[in-house]
C-alpha cells in the first residue's frame, strides 16, 4: 500500500502536471533547497552554477512530471534529472577551449597510494578535476560511479536502478574507476610530458 | 602489477575518491531568496498555457484590446451584430418570439 507522503507526492505531481500554478509553487518551495543542495554538495561546482542547476532540474521537472509514476520519492527522482543537467553541464564545458593556466595538477594526489588529507580533498582544485572526471564517464559507468560513490548505493540497488544484474553493476564500477584513473592520471601530468593527456578529459 | 590493479587492490583510490566526491556534502548554504522567485518565475512561465485557441489568434486580442478601450462601442457592436443575424437567419418572426419570451405568460 502507498504510504500518505507517497500519496501527496504524486498528487502533487499529477496538479503539477495539470498546470496548477499554486502546486508549481509548492513544488518549488519544498524541493528547490534540496536540489540545490544536492547539487551543491555532490557536483563540485560554485554556489552560482549550482544554482542555476537546480533551476534548470525544476524547469525540466515540470515537462517530465506526468512521467512520474511515484515510484520513487519525488526528491530522488529530481535528483536523477539534476544528475542529468549536471552532466550536460560539464560536458558542455569540456567543449571549451582549455586553458594551460587551468588548474589540474592536485589530481595527482589521487595518483598516490597514501590517503587524503581533508584539506586536499576539501580542495578546489582537486574537486574540480576529480568532479569533471567523474561527471564526463559514459553513459551507464557515470550512473553506477555517482550512485555508488556519491549516493552511497549498495551493489544490488545499483544494479536494480540500471536494470542490469549485480554482475553486470560491479563490471561498470570497475570500468568507471579504470577510466577515471586514467583520466586523472593524464589531468595530472605536466603538460610537456603528454600533450595529449588533456584531450582526453 | 598495473599501477590500477595496485590501486584496486588497497582500496585507497576508492577511498580517496569518496573522500574528495563527499567533501561537501555538509557544507550547503542557504538558496538565496532570489534564486527561489527566479525558479518560481520560471516554471510560472513554463506552466502558463502556449498555442491554445482562441488566445493566439489575433482575433481574440483584436477583441480584448478594443473591450478594454471602449467596452460600450464594442458592446454596442455585438447587439447589432447579433441583432443583424438572427434577423438573417430566423426573419422577423424570431423577435415576435422573443418579444412574448420577454412578457411571460399572459
Amino acid at each position: 500500500m502507498e504510504s500518505p507522503a507517497r500519496e501527496a507526492e504524486r498528487r502533487l505531481g499529477a496538479a503539477v502536471a495539470g498546470g496548477d500554478p499554486e502546486a508549481a509553487r509548492r513544488l518549488v518551495e519544498s524541493y528547490l533547497p534540496a536540489v540545490y543542495g544536492y547539487v551543491f554538495g555532490r557536483t563540485g561546482l560554485g554556489a552560482e552554477v549550482a544554482a542555476e542547476l537546480a533551476q534548470e532540474t525544476l524547469v525540466a521537472a515540470l515537462g517530465a512530471v506526468p512521467r512520474f509514476r511515484g515510484e520513487s520519492t519525488l526528491l530522488t527522482w529530481l535528483c536523477a534529472i539534476a544528475r542529468r543537467k549536471v552532466a550536460d553541464h560539464y560536458r558542455r564545458e569540456s567543449r571549451r577551449p582549455l586553458s594551460l593556466d587551468e588548474p589540474a595538477s592536485g589530481a595527482l594526489a589521487l595518483m598516490d597510494r597514501r590517503p587524503l588529507p581533508d584539506e586536499v580533498a576539501e580542495s578546489d582544485e582537486l574537486a574540480a578535476a576529480v568532479h569533471r572526471a567523474v561527471w564526463t564517464l559514459p553513459g551507464d559507468q557515470r550512473e553506477a560511479v555517482l550512485l555508488k560513490y556519491i549516493e552511497g548505493e549498495p551493489v544490488a540497488a545499483i544494479a536494480a536502478r540500471l536494470g542490469r544484474s549485480e554482475k553486470a553493476a560491479e563490471s561498470l564500477l570497475s570500468r568507471g574507476r579504470a577510466t577515471l584513473r586514467e583520466r586523472l592520471a593524464a589531468w595530472g601530468r605536466p603538460a610537456q610530458e603528454d600533450s595529449d593527456g588533456r584531450a582526453g578529459r | 602489477m598495473s599501477r590500477l590493479t595496485m590501486g584496486e587492490a588497497d582500496g585507497t583510490f576508492e577511498a580517496n575518491l569518496l573522500r574528495v566526491l563527499r567533501a561537501r556534502t555538509a557544507k550547503v548554504g542557504h538558496l538565496p531568496d532570489h534564486v527561489q522567485e527566479q525558479a518560481l518565475a520560471l516554471c510560472l512561465d513554463a506552466l502558463r498555457p502556449r498555442n491554445r485557441w482562441p488566445e493566439n489568434t489575433r482575433f481574440y486580442a483584436t477583441i480584448k484590446a478594443r473591450l478594454s478601450e471602449r467596452p460600450l462601442g464594442v458592446l454596442f457592436a455585438v447587439a447589432a451584430g447579433t441583432t443583424v443575424a438572427l434577423y438573417l437567419g430566423f426573419g422577423p418572426s424570431v423577435f415576435t418570439w422573443l418579444g412574448s419570451l420577454l412578457r411571460g405568460p399572459a
